[in-house]
Order: C-alpha cells, then structure tokens, then sequence
C-alpha cells in the first residue's frame, strides 16, 4: 500500500484485519506445541507465555523481581526435579513478564508438575498479571492449566510451505498469505516464529545421561 | 588480624544472640530438632565425579537431625526460622562424616572478626518501632515496602539490628536478604539445604575440584500458605514428619555444583553462579523417627568438618572456624562424639 | 473427609466383579426425563435393574451387577447444567476423541477408524455396563434397561473372562491393582505405598502433596465419583505370536541368545526357540505368562519355591537387567523405579477394571476373530493419571533416557520400520526391532461414574429443588 506510515494507515489496517477476521469467520489458532506421533516432536517442546502485569510501573516490574528472586530455590529446586525442563527464563518486556521454556512431554503434565513442586512460587508470580486464574493454583489445578494454555503464545512454523498450511488452509490465491497471516495475528498477538534447537530430539534425561550429570 | 580470634570468643559472641533461658545442655543454635533414620544411594555418575567411599553407589545409612535454626529455648516451627538438615553418612566399613546443610545458601561473614561483628549486630533488641510519618508518609516516598512483621507478642528481636548492618557491610547483604525470605515450609521435607562452604572433592582421576553441596527436595520447596499458619501449633514439624514417615518415606536428591576460575571458593558469604555444571549426585531417602529406634540425635554431635577421605575442606576460614565452634559446643553441652577435628582440616 | 461409605459408591469402582461375563450398552438419551427417573429409581435401589452399590455382600452376589457411566455429553442430555458438567475437569469435557492424539490413537486406532458408535463424542452418552455369569442373565439385564424408552441403544460391548484369568497374548492377568488407605485388607502386598483414596475418588486427598482435584458445584455430582477411561482395545493374537516366532528365530541364530536364555539352559534347538519366545514374551511384559514376575523371577516362569505375585519394586533393578525399563508393566506403573519424573512415582496409579473379549486364541487350531480388552481404566483425574501415562510413559518413554524416543511393546503406538525394545543384560543390551502395533483402538469414551447420590440427584433434577 502506498498510504505514508502515520497514523491513518495504522488505523486502516486495524479496520482491514478486523473485517478480513469477521468475513473469513477466522478462529484464533491454538496455542503452544501440537500433539504429534513423532517422538522428536515431543522432546524440546516450548512454551512462550505471555502475562501482563497489573502495575504498569517500574514500581510493579520491581515487585515482579523481587517475587521471583523471594523464591530462588523453589523454582530451581523444583524445575530440577520436575526432570523435563531443558531451560527455562523469566523475562519482563514492556510490562509484561515473559516466561519461556523448553520441556519435554505432554504439556499439562509439565504444567501439572510444576505446580505440584513450585505452585507457591507461581503463586506469588501470577498474583501480579492481570486477569490471574483462581489461586492457589494447586487447588484449581485443570483451571491454572487452562489459563497458562490459553496465554501460551501461537507456534508458526519457520518453513514457508508450513506455515502457509497453518494459516491459510482454505487459501487459494498465495498472494493472500499475507492476509491470512495478518488475520491469524489480529487473533494472537503473541507468536513463536520458530525454535532453533543445536540437538533437536533429545529428552533433558537423555543430555544429562550422556553429559555425565546425572539424571 | 594479629591475634586469632578463639573458637571460645566466637561461640561467646554467638550466645549473646541467643534470648533468654537457655537450657543447660542444649544446642546454642539450631537448638530444636528431630532426628531421623534413611539412607544415601549415589548416583551411577557421582562416582566419576568422586573417589569418597559414599559416592561409590550402594547403600549408605544415614542419621539425619532436621532443626530449626533459631536458639530461642522455647520452639516456635511455625514461625519463619532458618532450618537445618545435618547428615551423618555411615558408610559401610568406614568411618562415619557429616554433611551440614542450611536454607540459607551463603554465611553472614568471611572472617572471625566479621563472624564477631555480625554476631554482636544480632543481639536481640527491642523493635524499634516506626513513627506513623515514618511508615505512612516517609517510606512509601522511598518507595520501601513495610517493614517485617514479627510474630505476635515478640518485643525483641536481633533482626532489626542485623538488617541495619547489612545495609552498611554488603557482604552481609545476601545473608540477610536470604534470611528475610525465610519461610514456614509445610514439612522439613519441602525445603531446600545447603551446605554453604566450599569443599574440594577429589575425583577418581586424582583431580581435586572446588565443589558445593545442596540438597533438593524431590516434591519441591513448599511454605505454608500464609492463611493456614495461624492453625498450626509450635512444634507441627516434628508431628509432621511422624505423619509423613508413617505413610511414605521422604526424598532429597543432592546436587553438587563445580566451581569454576573466578569463583569464590573461601568465601561463603557469595553464591556461585547457578550457570555452573552440576551433578546429580544421588538420592537421600528418609524412612523413619530415629526416636522410637533409639537413637537420639539430640546428644549427636554433627560438625561440618568431620568429612570423608575424597572430600577435603577449602581455605574458608568460617567452615574451619565452625568445626571448632561445633565441637567446642557440643563438649559444653556433654554431647557424643565431639572432638572430631583429627580429619584431612584439622588445624595444628 | 478421610473415609466412605462403600454404599455410596458404584460397585465397581472400589472392586473388581469376577463375574464370567460383561456387557457394556453404549446408548444416548432420547428422554431426559425419563433417562432420569430411571436411573434416580435404580440408584435408590428400586426397579427391576438397581445400580449395584460398593457394599460388600458378602457370599450372596447379585445375579446381574449393573453400573453407569456417563459421558460429558450425557450428563447435558441428562439435563446437568453446562456450568455443573465443566466442573468435572477438562479432559472429560472434551472426551476421548479430542485426547486421541495425547493418548497414542494414530494411524489405524485414529477415532476415524473406531466402531461407527464411538466415533461421534457427542452422540455417546451413556455407558451400561452389566456383569453376570451367563449370557442369559446380561439379556435379562438388558431388557430392564429403558432401551426405547428414555434411552436408545446405540452399540455394545461384549466380554468374557476366560479360566484362570488369562487375557489374549496368553498371559495371566488381574494379579495387582492399587490398594487403598483404610480399604485392603492388611498384611504384606507389595512395598507400594496404601494409595490415597484421592487417587480414584474425587473429593480426597490425592496422591500428590498439595493438589486438590476441583470438584463441581453442586459438589454432591462430584464427590466419590471416579473417572473412567473406557478402551476397546483389539489385540492382533496372531500378529503377536508371529512377531515372538521370528524375534526367536533371529536371536536363535545369533551369540546374543545366550545372554537371555537362563544361565545353564539345556535343550536342543527347538527348546531353545520355544524358551527365547517366552523370554521375548516376558520382557515384553515384565510378568511370564504365568503371571510371575520378572522383577522376581528373571529366568524362570514357575519357580520352586514360588514368588510373590506382588511384592517387588524396580529400585534394585536400576539397569532393568531382571525387568526392562522398557516393558509393558515397568511403563505403566515405574513403582519405586528412577524416573526422569521423580515427583510421579506412585501418584499416576490407575484401576483397570477390564475383561477379554473375542474367542480364546489356540495356537494349534488358530481361529481369525476379533479379540481384545474391553473395560475401564479409572482414576480421579483422566489428565493427570491415564493421559499422562499414556503420553509419556507408554509412549515416547520419558521416564527413562535409555527408553525415550520407544513405545510400549505391547500396546504402544509401533511402527515397524521404527519400532525398537532393548532388553537388558549384563553384557548390555539386546535390541529387538520392527514389531508393528499390536494393539488397536477399536472405541473409547470418557465417563464419569457418579457416586450413588450424585445418581439419585441427578434423578432429582427438575423434580424443583434440585433444579441443576
């Protein structure tokens, strides 16, 4: 389009998405990693989640460091337990703490885990975003799950063929891939534009084995 | 430091930290416990990692003694303490050794004369108490939160004192923090322990590597939610722990991280990085009340530097100090098994 | 909060029947109303066809046990408020089609290729299950059911069991199911830890320290209630038998059999292929066919003096030497094993409440049939318990490194041209390859088996105050 890039274009695309989502009927896709046969598929899975915080000062970013400073050894000693965690960080971008990882298995059973060894520490995170689910988490367990599901960021695939099945699977015109894809982002903000993995297929288990660090 | 500084003045200065109506015969710190009865299984890697005889797999019963740290006679498991989780490994044909371990990751000083300082700031005092301006007005511009509450009816304390001192002396600062974070875990058992100091291990390839120990509980670190302590009584932790041992044993795993060039390995009172390697280095299992065994672990004497052939102490001055403040203590109080310092750290 | 009452419970939960045979009704409720009056009259023990309850009685066993299990989509035909029925978890609410993938339903066990019946979640509502010792008594059974009425039958489910307690594969089942606090008889079973009753019940303490398992407003829908996962699973017998002919056959000829024949066999050939079938057969399982297991007995089937059927545990097998980690029994519940999930030993303990169905194979005079296991795996939380298990553990084998990336020899989701089982031995391991899928998922639904009150309030529904 050749419209300059103020503010009028901004709108219009606004406008445009919202019509193109109305008139396609498009549903948001699910987020976080998809079931699969594929053993590899479920090794080195990531999560992406997304929580905004309810202070939006630097007053409430510090309430979030502290908080996950108080319970340092709950969330390492737990996340060394829980045995499926390849890596995992807390990181606050423009008043939304991120938290992402790489785990291996079933995702509600990684969720699942981690509440059952570090639910108070995710207690004392999830208190400080926005629309927190029932807390104690580890009373309202299939609910917590639910709510990290539902926050849990929408994983494109970096291959083009891929990603165009995803978005765009009724599409019959590729000049319109990227409006499918502008349609698919109006519904999830927050997208994984693929995961480089340096040794894709392996369980943490199966690293720790071969590093000699005990499993 | 032209004089050194006594295992006696040290263990005095510490008793000045103690409130009042200490019972003859009864630790100066970590003063209420319970003993338990388990075993230490390593892991198929911890022997590559070291030659000491518990490392080596198999079976290796153990005499634990949980505690909370405060040395207040009267216990209060229900208020937010530093707990302990002391080790005795009785490795089969061998001599038994201790592994000391604490909620708190680092030690308050580096030296005796800072183990002084630190102590004399601990003497409990009255609370001071916050001018309504002060906690309304002032701190709230400064951006501070509130200050600690104290348990009901506490008046003294050496708390108050000991966070002024780390404001000014930072390598009390990370002590204090982690001190201040302390919590009420649900059970002994859902909390985690480190050993602090730095040990050097001596591997199979004759290699002796600056290491630190913790042990991590299997089912996770877990306070009491904070609605629920008002319901529990001042020693519900040993009560606990009878409840839990009766229906399923307890499990620790215990990490062992490597130091690296650049860290510090004579100095407690800073972490390591948690990007350090780590091993896992095996499985502490707890299965029953030492009591009803007969053991009694409240005599025991259980001493930090009371260590395994494979396992040496570093340069720091605090762990060594520490072994002759323990067996001071513990020959003051008639424990058994005290003067143990005869190890690869004796000191001349 | 700690105990029940056993007359409160469906009977089949807490027990297992040991009647000859089984039928389970799938069916759909035509007349909620009507659905509903029967099954408030049945739970307060009136009618021609009562719901069996959990009490114990004693050597008098009823001539027709009946018991309910009800899907999500049955309870909103039932007339339970939609915000009722989601309390029941997500993993009910969504079904077993939706858990296909999670739970290894690809390829050929796919919903797409289940019973017509099965295959539309939503239309199934209903699972009637009767027990009996004769056919006879299960068509009495079913013809006091209000099949026409205010239900309409869409399928069933047939089961026998077959003397004593063997299951296709030919290997003796029903050896070992949790034991319950305050429940099981005292006296030495195993060193597993008595479960919680949270494990099976909703509305108690579960396995896992802290969690609690929500239950649905009003609570009394939810409390005591268990979960089933119902699984029509065909056993390919044949395939079975082949594939342990050629792993013989191709360890026979190779220096590897005599790391897995019992030190010492003696026999010629022929015995050496029959006891390498039996060895494959064990490994596969981790029990002999005869039921003894390999954590007590590695190489020998009937051992003099014999072993405990029961009281073993994987923590001194660390290698899986006598058990593979690998198998069937290992997968399913690791006991005290090492896993990579050390939170989960013990808390992922399910009930199988499972009968054969199809003839019984005889080698010597093969007959083609469809066979299988037909039942119910129960447990307090489908996601938690059966799909976790199912996930991770039968397939992909996450729970131990030297396992992940294989599935369950028996009933994992196999490939051939990728499929592999190590069975361990001192001199290492011993892989077996290109075994295909031997078990194929023919139906499942997610039930719920309400308490006898939740019964009767769901009777009550519309009759004014129990209005849902």
């Amino acid at each position: 389009m050749s419209l300059p890039n103020g503010p009028i274009r901004q709108l219009l695309y606004r406008v445009l998405t919202r019509f193109w989502a109305w008139r396609e009927n498009a549903k948001p896709l699910p987020g976080g990693a998809l079931p699969s046969r594929a053993p590899s598929d479920n090794v080195m899975r990531t999560m992406n989640l997304v929580m905004p915080l309810k202070n939006r000062t630097a007053v409430g970013r510090a309430e979030a460091v502290m908080a996950i400073a108080a319970c340092l050894d709950e969330i390492y000693t737990g996340l060394d337990n829980v045995g499926t965690v390849h890596v995992a960080r807390f990181t606050i971008v423009d008043d939304n703490i991120l938290m992402f990882s790489f785990y291996d298995g079933d995702f509600r059973t990684y969720i699942r885990d981690f509440i059952m060894t570090l639910g108070h520490a995710f207690d004392g995170i999830v208190e400080l975003v926005e629309n927190p689910p029932p807390l104690p988490c580890w009373r309202h367990v299939d609910e917590f799950i639910e709510w990290v599901h539902e926050r849990d960021a929408l994983q494109l695939p970096s291959d083009p063929g891929e990603l165009a099945k995803l978005v765009g699977p009724e599409m019959t015109n590729l000049e319109d891939l990227p409006r499918f894809l502008a349609v698919q982002l109006g519904e999830n903000r927050n997208v994984q534009l693929g995961a480089y993995r340096a040794y894709p297929g392996f369980s943490v288990a199966q690293i720790r084995r071969a590093m000699e660090a005990g499993w | 430091m032209s004089v050194e500084i006594t295992a006696e003045e040290m263990l005095d200065a510490f008793k000045e930290d103690a409130p009042p109506g200490h019972v003859r015969d009864t630790r100066w710190a970590h003063t209420h416990g319970i003993g338990v009865l388990g075993h230490f299984v390593a892991s198929t890697v911890a022997k590559k990692w070291s030659a000491a005889a518990f490392m080596q797999g198999g079976t290796v019963p153990v005499i634990c003694r949980f505690s909370n740290g405060s040395s207040d006679p009267k216990r209060h498991d229900n208020w937010p303490d530093t707990r302990g989780l002391a080790v005795k490994f009785h490795p089969p044909g061998g001599e038994p050794h201790d592994m000391l371990a604490m909620t708190i990751s680092v030690f308050g000083a580096r030296s005796r004369q800072e183990f002084l300082d630190i102590s004399k700031a601990f003497v409990p005092k009255p609370i001071p108490k916050k001018s309504w301006f002060q906690l309304n007005v002032v701190d709230p511009l400064h951006l501070r939160l509130p200050p600690p509450s104290f348990p009901p009816g506490v008046t003294e304390s050496g708390a108050p004192g000991l966070a002024a001192f780390a404001g000014t002396h930072p390598y009390a600062r990370a002590f204090v923090l982690e001190g201040g974070a302390s919590i009420v875990p649900v059970s002994w058992a859902r909390i985690e322990y480190h050993a602090v100091h730095t040990f050097m291990a001596l591997g199979p390839d004759g290699v002796k590597r600056p290491v630190r120990f913790v042990w991590q509980p299997v089912d996770g670190v877990f306070p009491v939610p904070p609605v629920e302590l008002p319901e529990l009584g001042p020693d519900f932790l040993g009560e606990e722990m009878r409840r839990r041992l009766a229906r399923e044993s307890a499990r620790f795993t215990l990490r062992m991280t490597l130091g690296e060039p650049g860290d510090e390995l004579a100095d407690p009172s800073v972490n390591w990085p948690k990007s350090r390697r780590s091993v896992n280095m095996g499985m502490l299992t707890i299965e029953k009340m030492a009591e009803p065994e007969g053991v009694d672990v409240s005599t025991m004497s259980f001493n930090p530097m009371r260590l395994p052939p494979g396992v040496e102490p570093s340069d720091d001055v605090i762990l060594h100090a520490r072994g002759e403040i323990y067996s001071l203590g513990c020959q003051e109080r008639g424990g058994t098994g005290c003067p143990v310092l005869h190890g690869p750290g004796a000191r001349k | 909060m700690s105990g029940v009452e056993l007359s409160e419970l469906q009977g089949n939960v807490l027990r297992g029947y040991r009647k000859n045979v089984a039928r389970h009704i799938v069916a759909r409720v035509r007349d909620a109303a009507a659905a509903r009056a029967f099954l408030g009259a049945a739970a307060r023990g009136e009618g021609p066809l009562p719901v069996t309850p959990g009490t114990d009685w004693g050597g008098a066993a009823p001539e027709i046990l009946f018991n309910v299990g009800v899907t999500y989509a049955g309870l909103r035909a039932l007339g339970v408020s939609e915000r009722s029925a989601r309390g029941l978890s997500r993993a009910f609410r969504k079904g077993a089609v939706s858990a296909a993938k999670t739970v290894g339903d690809y390829g050929c066990s796919a919903p797409e290729h289940w019973r017509p019946f099965w295959r539309e979640a939503d239309a199934v509502h209903l699972i009637l299950t009767l027990h009996a010792d004769d056919a006879g008594a299960l068509d009495r059974g079913e013809a006091a059911l209000p099949l026409g009425g205010g239900m309409e039958k869409l399928g069933a489910e047939e089961a026998a069991w077959f003397a004593p307690d063997i299951v296709h594969f030919g290997y003796r089942d029903n050896i070992s199911q949790p034991r319950f606090r305050g429940f099981d008889p005292k006296g030495r079973w195993d060193d597993q830890p008595a479960a919680p009753l949270g494990v099976l019940l909703l509305g108690h303490p579960t396995g896992m320290e802290q969690i609690s398992w929500s239950l649905p407003e009003p609570k009394v829908l939810g409390l005591n209630g268990s979960f089933g996962a119902f699984r029509v699973l065909e056993q390919d017998v044949e395939g079975f038998e082949a594939y342990l002919d050629s792993a013989a056959e191709t360890l026979l000829g190779s220096s590897e059999a005599d790391l897995l024949l019992p030190p010492g066999f003696e026999g010629g050939a022929e015995a050496r292929r029959a006891m390498l079938r039996e060895v494959v057969a064990a490994k596969f399982c981790g029990r002999w066919r005869s039921g003894t297991p390999l954590a007590l007995s590695p190489f020998d089937p009937n051992p003099e003096p014999p072993v405990s059927d029961t009281d073993f545990d994987y923590s001194d097998d660390l290698d899986g030497v006598r058990c593979p980690m690998g198998s069937h029994l290992r997968r399913a519940n690791p006991r005290s094993a090492k896993i990579v999930q050390r939170v989960a030993n013990h808390t992922r303990r399910l009930v199988r409440r499972n009968m054969p169905y199809g003839p019984e194979f005889d080698p010597a005079n093969p007959v083609k049939a469809e066979r299988g296991l037909v039942g119910y795996f129960l447990c307090a939380d489908l996601a938690a318990q059966f799909e976790a298990i199912q996930n991770d553990w039968i397939n992909i084998g996450l729970q131990d490194p030297r396992i992940t990336g294989a599935n369950d020899p028996m009933i994992g989701d196999n490939d051939a041209s990728a499929s592999w089982f190590d069975i361990e031995t001192k001199a290492g391991p011993v892989r077996l390859r290109g075994f295909p899928s031997f078990v194929r998922t023919r139906g499942s639904a997610y039930a719920f088996l309400p308490s006898m009150a939740a019964l009767r309030w769901i009777g009550e529904i519309g009759a004014g105050s129990a209005a849902a």
